[in-house]
């Protein structure tokens, strides 16, 4: 199952501060792309971790990369620093990123990030141009494919930008 | 010399369907993710689908055949 608005939903009601990145951002600034995961830049302090633990706990999170996945609820232990999580839920995967490739790190993904509303909540999304900046950081072949159409979106929102309203 | 083509004009000849994109940006941030939701679970659906005929195949060509 993936359904990244619940996943959402559950992250906005933690009170954790944090940035939509990734192709999800990407949707959410209009691109016609899909994605299955849910990317986020955040601190990951070890408050931040506990809160995760527990607005996650029901959805069974564990960590995605580990051979056998082991469950995020206990893993890793508290004294030890965490980067990046890569999670597996039962409402889908969620990556929480310390950084962005490209932007760095979270103050700065948030500096420029916009506030959009998404099922009654504040949502913090990175900016256009720093998404377009992150993808560009990347090379596969989906990065490249974003990349065109996130241009493409900038382009088509300048040229709105510059014509007159229309008188009615 | 022909001119630069510009980013509409690159997505276009990358063969992105823009419509796509002008019905994205007529659309609210909360419209766009429950419409992303609707075509991934789509994707999701199909995926199943073609890995229950594949698995389906797979069994009846690995049947024992009778004589």
């Amino acid at each position: 199952m993936s359904d990244i608005n619940r996943l959402l939903q559950r992250l906005s009601d933690a009170e954790i501060d944090f940035v939509i990145v990734g192709g999800f951002a990407a949707i959410l600034h209009g691109s016609s792309l899909t994605t299955r995961d849910l990317d986020v830049c955040a601190l990951l302090t070890q408050e931040n971790v506990d809160k995760l633990r527990e607005i996650l706990q029901d959805l069974h999170p564990v960590h995605r990369l580990s051979s056998p996945k082991v469950s995020f609820l206990d893993n890793p232990a508290p004294d030890v620093k965490v980067n990046n999580l890569y999670l597996s839920t039962d409402f889908g995967s969620v990556d929480f990123l310390s950084s962005v490739l490209g932007v760095g790190d979270f103050e700065s993904v948030r500096a420029n990030a916009v506030e959009v509303e998404l099922f009654g909540r504040r949502c913090r999304v990175i900016s256009l141009d720093d998404l377009i900046r992150a993808k560009e950081a990347l090379t596969r072949d989906k990065d490249h494919q974003t990349v065109l159409q996130l241009r493409a979106i900038r382009k088509k929102l300048e040229v709105a930008a510059t014509k007159p309203p229309t008188s009615e | 010399m022909a001119p630069p083509m510009d980013a509409i004009e690159l997505a276009e000849a990358a063969g992105i369907d823009l419509s796509l994109i002008d019905d994205s940006l007529s659309r609210s941030y909360e419209e766009r993710a429950i419409q992303h939701q609707e075509a991934l679970n789509l994707v999701l659906e199909m995926e199943r689908a073609g890995n229950e005929l594949r698995e389906r195949h797979q069994s009846f060509t690995s049947a024992p055949q009778r004589r």
